[in-house]
């Protein structure tokens, strides 16, 4: 488990697994109550008819960001226990298009796959299946493409750093980014849905 | 959309702005935690949380040399370490890793037979500074294979049991080598450090 916690909670100790699994049910909860656990919502955000996906991720972007910025500026949060995963371009691009193709197929993905097993959805069921057996098969073929798994290494990357932003600048940018990305998000929806009205008169 | 979540969503707006605004005036106290790339294999990579790793033999070589400023810490429990030790480790408690390394510059080894929990105790290391953390390679099973009962063939043979007889070790010669045969050559593995398979990223 990522810190910010007690080290003694971030060792597999009982106290982090039942934390985790506290976590686990909120996140779950609140993927739910967005409605994230029907692959419909998801579907609606390829054929821009609903982006909520869009604004729930960029709502939890922001609210992450801001939190974290200012839980560590009040001493709160040690930003340097915070994992910040390694960056390897070409593999992460890869599996990025993987991912994103598996998304768009399955309309859902691992976390509100997950979700939607729980609410005794089918294709919830089909999908955890889905990729657990590719876990499965991507360790094992795994020492067979070790070379391309370690290429385009560049350590842990994060956009101040890469942008040469101060921190906060730079969740000014992405909190602008995602209101005027709302705004936007709004407007399409509707004349999305005024064509389809329109088709069907 | 209902005027009560129209003006929901704008108050949220505002206090996105109203906590955005000062955050780009203030600067970040603790910036987080930076390792620098360490060479690897054939290029320069990693950061922090890459798992790297120290053989067993190569532990030995340190130990025997007398290498300053290596630490090599049991995080076992009480029991396995009563039973059986790398010779000078120490043993110690997940969770009082911290008060245990305060010094960054030193070179830790461990080891604890659970190889998430080895990534976890390195990751909390290196997140509090420490360059020079290693987890044990295979753990206390690969130290009694590889220093304290190895099997000799190949041109290591006379290095690898004076290493082992060192510690008090018990080498074995290979049924091949009893039996006359040509001992093929040893094929390194590609994992030495931070190889692919040893550490799962994470991901969602």
């Amino acid at each position: 488990m990522s810190a910010p916690l007690p080290l003694s909670l971030a060792t597999g100790s009982a106290g982090a697994l039942a934390l985790a699994f506290g976590v686990g049910i909120g996140f779950g909860w609140c993927l739910e109550r967005a409605g994230l656990g029907s692959a419909s919502k998801l579907m609606g955000q390829f054929h821009l008819t609903d982006l909520a996906v869009f604004k729930v991720m960029f709502s939890a972007i922001v609210t992450a960001m801001l939190g974290l910025f200012w839980l560590s500026r009040v001493g709160v949060v040690d930003l340097s226990r915070v994992y910040v995963p390694e960056t390897f371009v070409l593999p992460q691009l890869v599996g990025g298009l993987v991912f994103g193709a598996g998304m768009a197929l399955a309309g859902l993905c691992p976390g509100t796959s997950c979700v939607a097993a729980a609410t005794g959805r089918g294709d919830g069921f089909v999908v955890v299946g889905g990729f657990f057996a590719g876990v499965l098969m991507t360790a094992l073929a795994l020492p067979g493409m070790a070379r391309f798994y370690q290429s385009g290494a560049r350590g842990t990357l994060t956009l101040d750093s890469v942008l040469g932003l101060e921190t906060g600048s730079l969740i000014l940018v992405v909190v602008a980014a995602a209101l005027a990305g709302f705004i936007v998000a709004e407007q399409v929806e509707q004349w999305k849905l005024r064509r389809l009205a329109e088709l069907e008169r | 959309m209902s005027t009560r979540v129209t003006a929901l969503h704008r108050a949220l707006a505002a206090a996105a702005i109203a906590l955005a605004v000062p955050a780009a005036i203030v600067r970040v106290p603790v910036a987080p935690a930076r390792v620098a790339p360490v060479a690897i294999g054939d290029g320069v990579r990693v950061d922090s949380f890459v798992t790297r790793t120290v053989d067993a033999r190569q532990l030995a070589a340190w130990i025997r040399a007398g290498a300053r400023d290596v630490r090599v810490l049991d995080l076992r429990g009480n029991a396995a370490y009563q039973a059986r030790h790398v010779p000078s480790a120490e043993p110690a408690d997940r969770a009082r890793l911290d008060t245990l390394t305060r010094r960054t510059d030193e070179t830790l080894v461990l080891y604890s037979g659970d190889d998430v929990r080895d990534a976890q105790a390195l990751a909390n290391l290196a997140a509090r500074g420490h360059r020079h953390a290693y987890v044990l390679d295979g753990g206390m099973d690969a130290w009694v294979d590889e220093v304290m009962e190895p099997v000799l063939h190949g041109d290591s043979a006379d290095y690898v049991a004076a290493l082992s007889r060192y510690f008090g070790g018990a080498p074995r010669t290979s049924a091949r080598e009893r039996e006359g045969e040509p001992t093929p050559p040893r094929v390194k593995p590609i994992a030495t450090t931070g190889e692919a398979g040893e550490t799962p990223r994470r991901g969602c």
